[in-house]
């Protein structure tokens, strides 16, 4: 590891530190108690997911897509095939050719009669990489001059000073839905970290698909929703057809949309408590809190072999010292930590949690409490054999490049830089 | 008569109110606001800049005559004076909201020229019949889809019995829709 802390982060997690104390200390460690409560009033993840409100819709004709290359070509063809609307939320836009080709697509389309609407997260527009040398810019701009239809959620601007820690809240969902029937989600965004190839440093991430009317009447709805928060252009969701609930599978949607606070919470308890051989974790980060931890210890417990699978590359100094801190409370809970390692600097930024090799969620929600708290966030809970197959050969692909860590290497990341950006990334990771 | 005059006033109301009430509703309700302002030498109060803040609710989506409520206190801030801080109940009235308006390059997000006339009466907490009635305008106010941004809002004091008691002058007023309706 090369990268120092600057003097800048050193100050920025220097203020959040207090912060990030006093928020810790309110997250408490009352998740033990309540996986308990759980586990005696719901007989399986299924039913406990039901009773916290998490629809689901049939669906069928899985799709996964594992690099920027491959839903890349996915999603051109997808805009190609597009006979009348595509809704497309992308927590981040910046410039790469991809991007470019993607917009530049979807402005002849809108040509056609294609009726297209993208939100997209302010964060957009401060991107930073290691590798570069000047900011990727946002591609806002690009947009609207094609004039896609465009809004910023909640917008970081200096006239909304007042609005304070409701800056915080970010839109970190990415969804497609095209013509009322094909959604898509997971953690790529229309920008350059996922529409690179991983061979040339991009991230490791996926998209997953699927055909559900169902689905894609929800995901439209709560889409509109967002918009008519942030636009004067108002939507109307009866003018974007998705009729239906059909499909031979069922998926769960966990859409922590405007407003709608604890679903991510829920959806991480309902896997820690009702796993009961195996859990997978595969995250990005590893920016925990107690609460959080408590969630592993619980499986563990039970004798549930926990795996959590992080990145070694990482985006940012801060990212990266933040997130190996995480890696010793990994460990001391039970859980056994794997570091995914990429030749060429690929970030693993996959979201993806696996039970028992029979329950899944892939999405946008990384196991912290940004995405329990003030991000909205989207993740499709699956079943299906035949997405849970799909899942897991890609989750053993991953694994034959990653490599177990011990506990006296993890012990090397305690020391205070770590500590101090793993306390500042509890916000702005 | 009177009862013709009032019937056509509640025409006139309801067909201003029509094309907004056939578009997609906003999921908000309310919000918070801040403004900076001074106040005139002779009025209730002292010389200073004060800073207002207060909650607001914004319910209905009307293309024309959009009314808003807010509640606010009203602080000393240069010099501070917690003794002082007073409170302040207020109707606003949006005029009209025009998208295609000479602003609008000032803002990355689509905004709305919509001007806007205010009445107020503002209280002492010690003593709350003591207070002022205030009448503004927002003069140079924008909307966007979840906020309001006005610049340069004056406003007439008058006392308790309507006599003129100065007047007051808002730099800027920002509100943010926050607050949202329970889902429909």
């Amino acid at each position: 590891m090369k990268r120092t802390l600057s003097g800048a982060g050193a100050s920025r997690a220097a203020a959040a530190a207090v912060v990030a104390l006093a928020l810790l200390a309110a997250s408490g460690c009352a998740s033990y108690g309540k996986l308990e409560r759980y586990r005696e009033a719901y007989p399986d993840a299924a039913a406990f997911f039901e009773s916290r409100g998490v629809p689901s819709f049939g669906a069928s004709e899985p799709a996964l897509y594992m690099d920027g290359g491959a839903w890349y070509e996915r999603a051109m063809e997808l805009i190609a095939g597009a006979e009348d609307y595509i809704l497309i939320s992308s927590f981040l836009i910046t410039d790469i050719d991809r991007q470019e080709a993607i917009f530049d697509a979807l402005a002849e389309r809108m040509a056609d009669g294609v009726r297209v609407y993208m939100i997209v997260d302010s964060a957009s527009y401060y991107r930073t990489y290691p590798m570069d040398a000047e900011p990727i810019p946002a591609s806002t701009p690009l947009a609207r001059a094609l004039g896609i239809p465009l809004i910023e959620y909640n917008p970081i601007r200096g006239r909304r000073i007042f609005t304070l820690l409701g800056l915080l809240d970010r839109d970190h969902r990415k969804f497609w839905v095209v013509d009322g029937r094909t959604v898509v989600t997971g953690g790529q965004n229309v920008d350059y970290d996922s529409l690179r190839d991983v061979g040339s440093g991009g991230c490791v991430d996926a998209m997953i698909e699927y055909d559900s009317p169902g689905a894609a009447a929800f995901l439209r709805d709560s889409f509109v929703r967002t918009w008519n928060a942030y636009s004067l252009d108002r939507l109307d969701p009866g003018d974007f057809a998705a009729e239906g609930d059909r499909g031979e599978y069922r998926i769960s949607i966990v859409d922590q949309g405007l407003r709608s606070p604890g679903l991510v919470t829920g959806m991480f308890d309902g896997f820690a408590a009702f796993a009961s051989e195996e859990l997978w974790l595969v995250q990005c980060y590893a920016y925990l809190t107690p609460s959080l931890l408590d969630k592993v210890r619980f499986a563990v417990d039970r004798g549930v072999r926990v795996n959590v699978v992080l990145s070694r590359e990482h985006v940012t100094a801060r990212a990266l010292y933040g997130s190996y801190y995480g890696m010793l409370d990994l460990i001391d809970a039970g859980a056994s930590v794997y570091l995914y390692e990429s030749d060429v600097g690929s970030l693993l930024h996959f979201k993806l949690i696996l039970a028992d090799g029979k329950l899944a969620s892939v999405g946008s929600a990384n196991y912290n409490l940004r995405s329990q708290t003030t991000s909205r966030e989207l993740s499709f809970v699956v079943s299906d054999p035949e997405s849970l197959a799909m899942i897991r050969s890609e989750l053993d692909a991953l694994l034959a490049s990653c490599r177990p860590v011990r506990r006296e290497e993890a012990r090397r990341y305690r020391g205070l830089p770590y500590l101090m950006q793993n306390l500042l990334m509890q916000f702005w990771g | 008569m009177k009862t013709l005059r009032t019937l056509a006033c509640a025409a006139l109301l309801a067909a201003a109110a029509m094309p907004a009430v056939a578009d997609p509703p906003s999921p908000w309700l309310g919000g918070v606001v801040f403004s900076t302002r001074g106040y005139s030498e002779g009025s209730a109060h002292a010389a200073g800049e004060y800073l207002d803040l207060g909650l607001f609710v914004d319910p209905f989506e009307l293309a024309f005559l959009r009314p808003s409520a807010s509640l606010r206190l009203i602080v000393p801030l240069f010099p501070f004076d917690a003794g002082r801080i007073d409170g302040a109940a207020g109707l606003e009235l949006e005029l009209f909201g025009l998208r295609r308006h000479p602003l609008r390059a000032i803002m990355a997000q689509a905004s709305a020229y919509a001007p806007a006339l205010s009445a107020s009466r503002s209280f002492s907490f010690v003593d709350p019949l003591s207070g002022e009635w205030a009448i503004g305008a927002h003069p140079i106010r924008l909307r966007t889809g979840d906020a309001r941004y006005s610049f340069l809002a004056p406003e007439l004091l008058f006392g308790p019995g309507f006599e003129p008691a100065g007047w007051s002058l808002k730099l800027f007023e920002f509100s943010y829709l926050i607050f949202e309706e329970p889902r429909r």
